[in-house]
């Protein structure tokens, strides 16, 4: 077990002094696609494009993984409302 | 096997009487009950899948959860339990245990066995009435949760879980002027509200940022009340709390 911190990119950065416990580096991958999954749920569903950064470090301070997810709607056909 | 003090088993009364009223017969009957007193250590676990218990857990003191994992090692807190409880009250009924109850904190327990239990309610309808809207709200409060983590994201949820946690404790007077003991751990909160301890960290912070809540040292404080509310989509209803009394309260005044 060691502590990974997580920072979030979302318009501002979110820095992270908490951290979680993760078993191993699987774990620490499957943290931060989860949180990035679960925070486009919440707050990208009003925009067309829109991109979150997940960036993890180690308690050292040294990058571990960075994780992207860019979510785009293309709309084929909208009425102006 | 009975308590010394015949107040010990008080929280219990709390807590049936914070949906239902009792007679003064009643009470003395719950007080009565036979128990046995434990002290546990934070985390330990007092009765887990597929045992036989022959006695109802109450909570007198500490916070107890639910819980379960999935096969890949992730935890999901059921649910949370506060002095008055009696969580694996269904098992009077339901022989063998479906999910695993532990301490989350340091606990005072008391056990009363099953039969102690069967004895109180014949010829006390009032009692049987008490404990079957225990198990009720129980079910309610798990149908609420089934919206909140079906329907409801992460902030939604924390803010829910945030007042319905006051509320609870404050019907049986452990909570006043929106401050109450929230003891979980952000990573035990996280696996209540079914969300990475990174998000639910987010959330605590755009609450926080928002001056709607306050939590340090294992206490919140609710800085602004209707907007936690709001957040959350929480109606009280669902607890049922102090409905006849509510009703009486109207029959008099009309």
């Amino acid at each position: 077990m060691a502590r990974y911190f997580f920072e979030i990119e979302n318009g501002g950065l979110h820095r992270d002094d908490t951290g979680a416990e993760c078993r191993d580096l699987d774990e620490v991958r499957a943290i931060a696609v989860r949180t990035l999954t679960g925070i486009a749920a919440e707050e990208a569903v009003l925009h067309d494009r829109h991109t979150i950064a997940v960036a993890v470090r180690d308690a050292a301070g040294t990058s571990v993984l960075d994780v992207t997810l860019t979510l785009t709607a293309a709309w084929s056909r909208r009425p102006e409302a | 096997m009975a308590g010394p003090h015949p107040q010990t088993l008080t929280p219990l009364l709390r807590k049936l009487e914070s949906v239902i009223r009792l007679n003064d017969e009643e009470r003395r009957a719950v007080l009565a009950l036979p128990h046995t007193i434990r002290q546990v250590g934070p985390h330990e676990d007092v009765a887990t899948v597929g045992e036989r218990p022959a006695h109802c857990c109450l909570v007198l003191e500490g916070w107890a959860h639910r819980y379960g994992y999935t096969v890949a090692g992730d935890r999901q807190i059921l649910s949370f339990y506060i002095a008055g409880d009696i969580p694996d009250l269904q098992h009077l009924y339901l022989p063998v245990m479906d999910h695993s109850l532990a301490s989350l904190t340091a606990c005072t327990l008391a056990f009363i066995p099953h039969e102690a239990m069967r004895a109180l309610v014949v010829g006390r309808p009032g009692v049987m009435a008490a404990l079957w809207r225990d198990t009720l709200v129980d079910a309610s409060v798990y149908r609420e949760r089934i919206m909140t983590l079906g329907r409801r994201q992460s902030l939604g949820r924390t803010a829910h879980l945030f007042c319905e946690m006051y509320m609870r404790q404050r019907a049986v007077g452990l909570a006043d002027n929106l401050c109450c003991p929230l003891p979980p751990t952000q990573a035990e909160l996280a696996d209540a509200v079914g969300v990475t301890a990174v998000h639910f960290n987010r959330s605590l912070r755009t609450l926080r940022a928002q001056c709607r809540i306050v939590l340090q040292g294992g206490n919140l404080t609710i800085g602004d009340w209707p907007g936690l509310v709001t957040t959350a989509e929480f109606d009280p209803v669902y607890l049922h709390f102090d409905e006849d009394r509510r009703r009486s309260g109207e029959r008099a005044s009309a």
